[in-house]
């Protein structure tokens, strides 16, 4: 047996030693680690534990190598051949990589493969950050135990794109501190940089070769010659500030930290040009970034190839032909490669055409090369759940600058938090700038939140469908803003509220109202803060309503603008400026006092319009046309109001309607998420069940109409054919008797009462001519309720007489469905 | 119906009578105080209620211009008339009234419903002009012919038919009829017309139906095409290129010329004249389509200069609107303020800062107005001198199109010219050819007429060809000076126009200001 099996203290060691870290993450991956250890002669599919004599070979030419390569190049640092695996067997890097295709849609492309990778695993660090691992874990045991070094990292993920036909490598080399660590706290958040882009959609005007000239600013350069003075003096002290605080100490270490990241080169999958994924963040970087530093070795599943070029400046000026002996010395001499792979295909795609020409077959003979055996990986299996909670325990924290970014799986929190990003004001990350969050499957259709702490304003997004048909919410203590989906009936799509003011924006309204601007009564609220009244009631100052251009009617008919200054008992009228017209018609009216008791209403007189009508030519109207006006505006004007108490109202109600839905946040279950399924199924589980509860219950109240007399019977398991008949008449004619007793009662309480008002009656006819005007009274009360009473017993008579047979019957049907009874009453 | 003998005597209908009705219906007691002090104009009622007034006939309603609602049910009118003026009309009553014929309706276009139930009348007849209509009321009177009917289906709006208590609506497939002819309606008879009753009736009627159906498509089609060659008839005389598509103008060339016709008879002249013929229509037809390419240039740089003008004069619009805006705001304040001054001193400054102000504005206005005008002026110029050059290139071409088609008429004249010396001379050999007609013959005796002959259609053939370019030529430079003088007239109204708003407005403002005075 040549197979190398560590030796458990080696183990110990390693478990030692990733103790000894400073990262408190290690603790779990050194439990995994003996865990796996233990277990691993039960667990593992012996492919695991044993070296197939094809792998001995390998392990042995590789040796081969490894030994000539440290005599060729006695300068260069020790490659990673040949690391040992969770079951502590030597296993070569090329054959840890087994291609793995995948049935999910996410995992079909580079990008998603990436940063499901990123998402998935969380980081081990390297025992020794100058130094390859001794340690290469299977990416199944990678899997489920979702921690991995960099070089687990990146042959999961050179696996996964390996399996969707991608021309992808492992490349062991150098990196900055930044990438090795992950520590993205230099970085802006890529989720900020969605939100500043703004669309830049520039109207593109045509060019109108009789476009008037455009007037000339007048303007001083000295003064703005100034100002770029004053400006540039400001800029370099601001700057200087700036970088003072974020500079950082130079990493010793630089140049020296070992890292593993994947290449993919160009040629399949349509990819055009050669790039690099970082396992770590699943982000790609082009071939000459200048966060990686070196190269010392790449492999694919094929073959192994170290760097022979000179990379002492850093990865710009590499070139990726592997098949180039000069610059890549290959493990395994004329192994078939990749590029070989792809060209064979396109050869046999074309031989096929060409056999049917020539039909000699002239097959290569090709020298007997070694070449890789199969992986003793086994199939790695991911599944849909894995995709939708992909990080590990659901969430996953990560720091940029001046930010914190906190992402939890569907249905983890409560409120259905997924997504939280802090942003700070300082380096430091001690004081909160905003905080944003992103829900899913909120009941409420609340998808995202942001809140501001410096301005103190919160902003709430939702989705459509909700009620109020709200889409935006903004809040702050004196400001609200909400905007509303085009459902509305109104076709109100924005609404700000300040104190003492309200804005409200339409959109396609049938009256042309685009926007309605109210101011409340200030003086009143702070004169008397009777807070009885409400705030719905305080008084309104002015409302002014502009109008789009309404093309039916004449311009100087059709209202542009309507003050409503209520205060003042005025209406201000302006009309739409006409064709090439400056200066439009206007009408202010006084409105008449309304009539009072005291006083008459005031009659309307021709001097309470004034106005001016912008064409000399039209004639004025008269006063009764203007009388019209004036009453159609105020009838406008009542509805105005209403309508403005509405808003007030509704906005109180967004308000309440939000607290409650706050306390009591809702998600459902969308079938389309295992998560979500599984949560589903579960509720649906528990309501069953009470459902079915209530069922028993149910049947359990109902009486049995047999208990009685099966008691009397001796409570007889099985009844024979006699007793069951005896029971059905009994059980009849007992009900028979209850229905006639209860007849007889109804009877006798008639006859009571009857006798009782004829009683009454012949006192009367005796008394009737000495008594108080209050015993009479007395009497006539007496004699209506009696006969109220007579009447409904006869009624109650009358209807149990009607229902008695009735009841009967259904008693009888009852009975003879009975399951007990039933067998021997058909018969 | 049952009180008529009650009613006092049948009224006339005059103007007092007239006054009462309209000051009587309106509901606000402000608004008849105000009609009853200040007098009512007829012009301006919309609408009017004479109902139950036994009217025996409709008269003094021409000053209702602005009329729109009418109701003169339940009166003794006999017959319609005195309408016409009522141009504004949309709905009109005239049920329980003992009329027999519909007439008088011919000037209300705009009329949606009518109502003659309880009427006498037995034909649905003279209501071609009312296009707009939607609801016909028309129950208990004496229709009798159910094809009758048929003539409301030209009203395209119509969906509410009502001829219940006529007597062809005890005609079991009346409704059916009714359903099927008229698929827009919805409501027939006081019911709503369920999509049941449709279907059983589209069925029933179906192949009277496509017939119909199919004859009012072809109807369409026909008209369509007609228009469809209206406005291409109308494209090219606006291209001033009419009728050059084709061989019309060498055919009025030839028209009306007897000796012509003799003389292409003459062996060898028939084979030229088409070849001329052919030439020329080439000519014509390059012209034409020369013609239509700088139409479509000349609409190009019109439509342009239009947007221009407009962009411009709403950017000035919208800049004085804003110091309007401005200056209004400023102004309320000030008048405010004003109001509370007591002392005549203090008082007098201050009215003069406002006039002051009011003087600012007037000057603002005038400067952007004055701008303006100068802005449009230089664009009016630029498309004055663009528009020209298009013209002229245009007018040269045109030119030297006509002048090759001179030419080649010259060309054919010559060579007709040669061959009828020939065959003079032929004939005057005694030697004719065979196939030559007696009256060619004779004509070739004459030396002189044919020489005249020949001369004369070549006259006329270059008149005609002048006369289309002399025609061309004007036109087109009409047309230009018109457009041009148009454009400039407009602006220069519009210009006066701002000027007079803005100082109407100012003056307008000052005289608000004295009044506080």
């Amino acid at each position: 047996m040549e197979t190398v099996r560590e030796s458990d203290g080696e183990e110990q060691f390693r478990g030692g030693e990733t103790r000894e870290e400073e990262d408190d993450d290690g603790a779990p991956h050194e439990c995994l680690g003996e865990n796996l250890n233990l277990e691993a002669d039960d667990l593992c599919p012996e492919s695991y534990r044993v070296n197939s004599p094809d792998e001995i070979r390998l392990l042995a030419i590789v040796e081969n190598f490894q030994l000539q390569y440290s005599h060729l190049c006695p300068e260069r640092k020790p490659l990673l051949l040949c690391p040992v695996n969770e079951c502590g067997v030597k296993k070569f890097v090329s054959m840890t990589l087994r291609p793995a295709p995948t049935a999910s849609t996410e995992l079909f492309t580079w990008e998603g493969c990436a940063s499901f990778v990123a998402d998935f695993l969380s980081l081990d660090l390297l025992e020794s950050p100058v130094d390859v691992p001794r340690y290469l874990f299977s990416s199944t045991s990678v899997l489920q135990a979702q921690r991995a070094t960099c070089f687990e990292f990146a042959t999961l993920l050179c696996s996964l794109l390996l399996g969707a036909h991608y021309d992808a490598y492992c490349v062991s080399g150098y990196a900055v501190k930044e990438m090795c660590l992950l520590d993205q706290s230099l970085q802006e958040c890529p989720l900020l940089d969605t939100e500043v882009k703004t669309v830049t959609s520039e109207l593109q005007r045509q060019e109108n070769k009789y476009t008037v000239k455009p007037l000339k600013e007048l303007k001083s350069n000295f003064v703005t010659q100034q100002q770029k003075k004053k400006q540039d003096a400001a800029l370099p002290q601001k700057q200087k500030l700036n970088q003072e605080s974020e500079q950082r100490p130079a990493d010793l270490l630089r140049g020296l930290r070992v890292h593993c990241w994947v290449l993919v080169l160009s040629g399949s999958r349509s990819i055009r040009e050669n790039f690099f994924i970082d396992p770590l963040t699943g982000n790609s970087y082009r071939t000459d970034d200048d966060n990686f530093l070196g190269i010392e070795s790449v492999w694919n599943n094929l073959n192994y190839y170290v760097n022979m070029q000179d990379c002492s400046s850093g990865c710009a000026d590499m070139v990726y032909d592997l098949e180039d002996l000069k610059m890549w010395e290959p493990v395994l001499f004329s192994a078939t490669s990749k590029k070989q792979l792809i060209l064979e295909v396109a050869k046999k795609r074309g031989s096929k055409l060409m056999s049917r020409i020539s039909c000699d077959e002239e097959e290569e003979v090709q020298p007997r090369v070694f070449k890789m055996p199969r992986s003793w990986v086994s199939f790695m299996t991911i599944s849909k759940k894995d995709l939708e909670n992909c990080w590990p325990g659901g969430q996953k924290v990560i720091r940029y600058r001046k930010a914190k970014l906190e992402k939890f799986g569907p249905y983890l929190k409560p409120d259905g938090l997924v997504t939280r990003l802090t942003t700070y004001k300082d380096l430091d990350c001690t004081e909160v700038f905003t905080v944003k969050e992103w829900y899913q499957h909120r009941n409420d259709h609340l998808e995202r939140r942001e809140v501001n702490k410096i301005d103190n304003s919160t902003t709430e997004r939702f989705s459509r469908g909700r009620r109020f048909h709200l889409l935006f919410h903004r809040y702050t203590d004196t400001q609200r803003e909400t905007e509303f989906s085009c459902a509305r009936v109104d076709n109100l799509v924005r609404r700000v509220e300040s104190p003492g003011e309200m804005t409200e924006l339409f959109e396609g309204r049938d009256d042309f109202l685009y926007i309605r601007h109210v101011t409340f009564d200030r003086r009143v609220e702070f004169s008397e803060p009777d807070m009885d009244a409400g705030p719905d009631e305080r008084p309104l100052q002015k409302v002014v309503e502009r109008f789009h251009r309404n093309k039916s009617k004449p311009a100087n008919e059709d209202v542009a603008e309507r003050v409503f200054l209520l205060a003042e008992r005025r209406i201000e009228v302006t009309y739409h400026l006409e064709d090439h017209r400056f200066i439009p018609s206007k009408r202010s009216f006084i409105k008449p006092r309304e009539s009072t008791e005291k006083k008459k209403a005031e009659d309307f007189t021709p001097d309470m319009v004034s106005g001016f009508q912008v064409d000399p030519s039209e004639k004025p109207p008269n006063t009764l046309i203007l009388y019209g006006l004036l009453v159609n505006l105020m009838k406008d004007e009542d509805t105005v109001v209403h309508q403005i108490r509405g808003s007030q109202k509704e906005v109180r109600d967004v308000v309440s309607c939000r607290e409650k839905e706050e306390r009591d946040v809702q998600l459902h279950f969308t079938p389309w998420t295992t998560t979500g399924a599984a949560k589903a199924r579960s509720q649906r589980r528990e309501m069953e069940r009470l459902a079915a509860e209530d069922q028993r219950w149910l049947q359990e109240k109902e009486k049995d109409i047999l208990a009685p007399l099966l008691i009397r019977l001796g409570n007889a398991e099985t009844l024979s054919a006699e007793d069951a008949k005896q029971l059905h008449q009994d059980c009849l004619a007992e009900f028979k008797q209850r229905l006639v007793e209860h007849a007889n009662l109804i009877q006798e309480r008639y006859e009571k009462e009857t006798q009782e008002l004829q009683e009454k009656q012949q006192w009367y006819q005796k008394n009737q001519l000495n008594m108080t005007k209050q015993q009479e009274e007395e009497y006539q009360n007496f004699c209506s309720e009696k006969t109220l009473q007579i009447h409904v017993a006869k009624k109650r008579l009358r209807m149990h007489k009607e229902t008695a047979p009735q009841k009967y019957r259904v008693l009888d049907q009852k009975l003879k469905r009975d399951p007990r009874l039933s067998p021997h009453l058909l018969g | 119906m049952m009180g008529r003998q009650d009613k006092p005597e049948p009224i006339l209908m005059d103007e007092e009578i007239l006054k009462e009705a309209s000051v009587e219906q309106l509901s606000q007691d402000q608004a008849r105080r105000i009609a009853k002090e200040e007098g009512i104009h007829f012009t301006e009622i919309l609408k009017l209620r004479l109902e139950y007034r036994s009217i025996l006939r409709i008269d003094h309603l021409w000053e209702f211009t602005s009329l729109a609602k009418l109701e003169l049910n339940n009166n003794l009118i006999e017959k319609i008339e005195g309408l016409d003026r009522l141009v504004n009309l949309t709905w009109l009553n005239l049920s329980f009234n003992s009329i027999e014929k519909i007439e008088g309706l011919g000037s209300l276009r705009k009329l949606e419903l009518l109502n003659l139930t309880n009427n006498q009348i037995s034909v649905i007849e003279n209501m071609d002009a009312l296009e707009k209509l939607t609801h016909f009321c028309f129950a208990n009177n004496r229709l009798g012919q159910l094809d009758n009917v048929l003539y409301l289906r030209k009203f395209k709006n119509l969906f509410t038919i009502n001829l219940r208590g006529n007597p062809l609506s005890k005609d079991p497939d009346y409704r059916f009829f009714l359903a099927a002819y008229f698929p827009n309606l919805t409501c027939l008879d006081y019911r709503l017309l369920d999509q049941k009753t449709k279907i059983e009736a589209s069925i029933k009627y179906h192949y009277v139906l496509e017939e119909m159906r199919h004859k009012e498509l072809q109807a369409q089609q026909a008209e369509e095409a007609e228009q469809g060659q209206r406005a291409e008839v109308k494209l090219h005389m606006d291209a001033f290129v009419e009728h050059l598509n084709g061989s019309y103008l060498f055919k009025s060339m030839f028209k009306d010329d007897p000796a012509a016709e003799t003389l292409h008879c003459v062996p060898g002249v028939a084979s030229l004249l088409k070849t001329f013929e052919h030439q020329m229509v080439e000519l014509c037809v390059q012209l034409f389509e020369i013609g239509l390419a700088e139409h479509k240039q000349r609409e190009t740089e019109l439509s342009s200069f239009f947007s221009s003008q407009t962009a411009a004069v709403t950017d000035c619009q919208q800049k004085a609107s804003q110091i309007l805006a401005k200056f209004e705001q400023q102004h309320t304040e000030r008048i405010a303020e004003l109001q509370q001054f007591s002392d005549p001193n203090q008082l007098r400054v201050k009215v003069s800062h406002c006039n002051d102000e009011i003087k600012q504005l007037c000057n603002s206005l005038m400067a952007l107005e004055v701008q303006l005008v100068s802005q449009l002026e230089d664009i009016i110029k630029k498309f004055d001198i663009n528009i020209s050059d298009i013209v002229d290139s245009f007018r040269e071409t045109a030119q030297g199109i006509f002048a090759q088609c001179r030419d080649l008429e010259d060309n054919y004249h010559e060579r007709v010219q040669e061959i009828a010396l020939a065959t003079l001379e032929s004939v005057a050999k005694d030697a004719p050819e065979e196939d030559m007609t007696e009256d060619v013959k004779m004509l070739f005796t004459d030396r002189n007429a044919v020489m005249d002959a020949v001369a004369i259609g070549h006259d006329n053939h270059l008149l005609v060809i002048n006369d289309r370019e002399a025609q061309l030529i004007t036109r087109v430079d009409a047309w230009k000076v018109a457009l041009i003088k148009g454009i400039q007239d407009k602006e220069l109204k519009r210009n006066r126009m701002c000027i007079s708003d803005i100082h109407r407005y100012v003056d307008h403002l000052r005289e608000q200001l004295d009044e506080l005075m």
